[in-house]
């Protein structure tokens, strides 16, 4: 190891070292000291806020690391996707902090250093995802993300449907990850390497057995991203958790999957990994109509917002299927728009339920009336996933339907389009509860100072994103490019 | 046939039988045994070829020390619950019909696939080079195994101790 292969790992080592702060935090803190004014706020959450201060630190020091490098014969690679990836966990694991910090009852207060642990560890784990150019790198990297997630999916252990949801995400998980590893074996056994770059490009009349492994970790990766058939996990986890929680959980473990999902599948094959179009077409379309029709009949805002999220994963492998430069540019520009949009949206659904006690839609009667800022933001947010013009998923839609286009994919397209009116439906069903009923109480919802920093910034890109998208248009560009060169 | 040969197919009649049995005995106790005969078993392969190191790591580690904390759970839970516990498979007609898939598709790759007919020889101390791939090569992923370890223990422990 030189200086140089550190320089290159900053990232990561920082969460590394961020994790082993917090955990002596945990170990050493005794009774409260209660200071005065902004110490006083810190010191009753100390494990959150150094983990909120590293995640800062660990974003900026992202951009010292020099773009394009590699280490250990190209097993780990600093190119601009994983560069771009990492940015979006760790912005996003910013946000859903902000939203946990304002939780101080039971499990979050006593056992706040396990839950922040939990979350670097995991995060960790997600950067070394999107840099692994190798299988068990790939693979120990998956775990390191996976496990953490079940820890916090039953932080909340004493509530009643909490152990049987992390549960099921347990047992969900390890299935996924031993098919992933199983794939691995024959791809492994035919390429005789475990480096992606001898792994020979997957074609059409390629070896049968690499095909078999790698459509069986297709299968494992579908899991992670919550994608048709393999989504049936992510309501009931959803609704177990708590929501800054899965605010990121619906959001950062997917981007590492699609992260994943393209260099396996696409990076460097060109137009030889046509052979993938139907497989990753189909599942498009199929998770897109699960989600969507499944959505409708939803009574709990958390299960609505999740399979909306699986109707929003289709929309993505849309932008894959197309499997060319501009289909994975729009497709991460999707991402970040979802982001935005999912997690301001679950953000809204934190502030509702610690004041009213309930995730029922019904909560959200008279929102508009109560607390009208409150509203306009999850409408924002809510048309953002929707996919009106002037907020961020609008152009997100746009795009990736454009991407398929010019592949030639009308009939997914359609079905698309089709899928976004039946998405409208739903998502303004909550609009009308917000603003056409009458409230039942009149006080309106309490939104802690912190929180409320979240759902701005959310707001923020929503709209930002929606006026003005061509920043992240280029960047999106810039980032598939150096994978189809 | 040579004894390498005859010497697989008997193991694989051994693993593939046990395994069956650990899926459809009733009785949890049992399946838990035939558990410990499936990865002795797969150490067999092992040593069949020539990973000796790998046959070694395999028996202490699984047939030895997973089983028998699973044989001490498999008791403490009858303790705790007061009941006998058995296993139950239902649906058992649908995954045998994806099993029977899974095998199907498996053979037919196999059959278009080219496998060397000669294995290649193993120069050297096996455990030494695997040493050392460890901590070059694999250098990253071993060291992440650590805090791998570390999260998958602090999430066991919070699972597990009571509330103060």
């Amino acid at each position: 190891m030189t200086f140089e292969t550190l320089t290159l790992l900053v990232p990561e080592l920082a969460l590394f070292a961020l994790a082993v702060v917090v955990l002596l935090i945990g170990a050493v803190r005794s009774s409260a000291y209660v200071g005065r004014g902004p110490l006083a706020e810190v010191s009753r959450g100390p494990a959150g806020w150094t983990t909120l201060l590293g995640l800062g630190a660990t974003f900026i020091l992202t951009f010292t690391v020099r773009e394009g490098a590699s280490l250990l014969d190209g097993a780990f690679v600093q190119d601009s996707l994983a560069l771009f990836a990492k940015r979006l966990f760790l912005a996003s694991a910013a946000i859903s902090l902000l939203g946990s910090l304002t939780l101080r009852t039971g499990a979050f207060s006593r056992r706040s250093a396990e839950y922040h642990f939990a979350l670097v560890a995991s995060l960790l784990g997600m950067s070394v995802v999107a840099s692994a150019r190798e299988l068990v790198l790939l693979f120990v990297g998956f775990e390191l993300m996976s496990i953490p997630l079940f820890l916090m999916t039953g932080f909340l252990k004493r509530e009643a449907v909490v152990p049987e949801a992390a549960l099921k995400f347990f047992l969900v998980g390890t299935a996924s990850s031993a098919m992933i590893v199983y794939g691995m074996s024959f791809v492994y056994g035919v390429a005789g390497s475990t480096m992606l770059s001898d792994i020979p490009p997957p074609l059409r009349d390629g070896p049968p057995l690499l095909m078999l492994g790698m459509a069986i970790l297709l299968a494992g990766l579908g899991f992670k991203i919550a994608a048709f058939p393999f989504h049936m996990w992510a309501p009931d986890t959803y609704e177990a958790a708590s929501p800054p929680f899965v605010a990121w959980l619906s959001v950062a473990p997917k981007a590492a999957g699609f992260v994943v999902i393209i260099r396996l599948y696409l990076a460097g094959v060109g137009t030889a990994a046509l052979v993938w179009t139907p497989v990753i077409a189909v599942l498009a379309g199929m998770t897109m109509v699960t989600g969507n029709l499944m959505a409708i009949p939803q009574r709990n805002i958390k299960r609505l917002l999740a399979y909306s999220g699986i109707a929003h994963i289709g929309y993505m492998l849309v932008g894959l299927a197309a499997l060319s430069s501009s289909g994975v540019a729009m497709m991460l520009f999707y991402l970040v728009a979802y982001t935005f949009g999912n997690m301001g949206a679950f953000l809204v659904v934190q502030a509702v339920a610690q004041s009213e006690q309930s995730d029922g839609i019904d909560a959200y009667r008279g929102l508009a009336q109560r607390s009208p800022l409150l509203a306009l933001a999850m409408l924002l947010f809510l048309l953002s996933l929707g996919g009106i013009p002037f907020v961020a998923g609008f152009w997100a839609k746009l795009y990736v339907f454009w991407a398929a286009v010019e592949r030639g994919m009308y009939g997914l397209v359609f079905l698309g389009a089709v899928l976004t009116v039946v998405a409208l439906y739903y998502y303004l069903l909550v609009a009308r509860r917000m603003y056409i009923d009458a409230p039942e109480r009149p006080e309106p919802v309490q939104v802690p100072g912190l929180l409320g920093v979240a759902i701005v910034a959310c707001v923020i890109g929503v709209v930002g994103m929606g006026l003005y998208p061509a920043p992240w248009v280029t960047l999106a560009q810039r980032v598939a490019s150096t994978l189809f060169s | 046939m040579s004894a390498d040969v005859l010497a697989f197919w008997f193991l694989a009649i051994v693993l593939v039988g046990s395994a069956l049995a650990v899926v459809l005995t009733k009785n949890l106790f049992h399946a838990v045994l035939w558990l410990a005969l499936a990865l002795t078993g797969t150490a067999g392969v092992f040593l069949l070829l020539d990973a000796e190191f790998l046959a070694a790591v395999q028996l202490l580690l699984y047939a030895g020390g997973i089983v028998t904390i699973v044989v001490f759970a498999i008791v403490v839970t009858e303790r705790l619950v007061g009941e006998r516990l058995s296993q139950t498979s239902r649906r058992i007609g649908g995954g045998a019909v994806v099993a029977g898939g899974v095998l199907a598709l498996l053979l037919n790759a196999m059959r278009g696939q080219p496998f060397p007919a000669a294995r290649p020889e193993m120069a050297g101390d096996l455990t030494r080079l695997i040493g050392e791939t460890v901590l070059t090569r694999f250098v990253l992923p071993f060291e992440l195994l650590a805090v791998l370890m570390l999260a998958a223990l602090m999430g066991a422990i919070y699972f597990a101790r009571p509330d103060e």
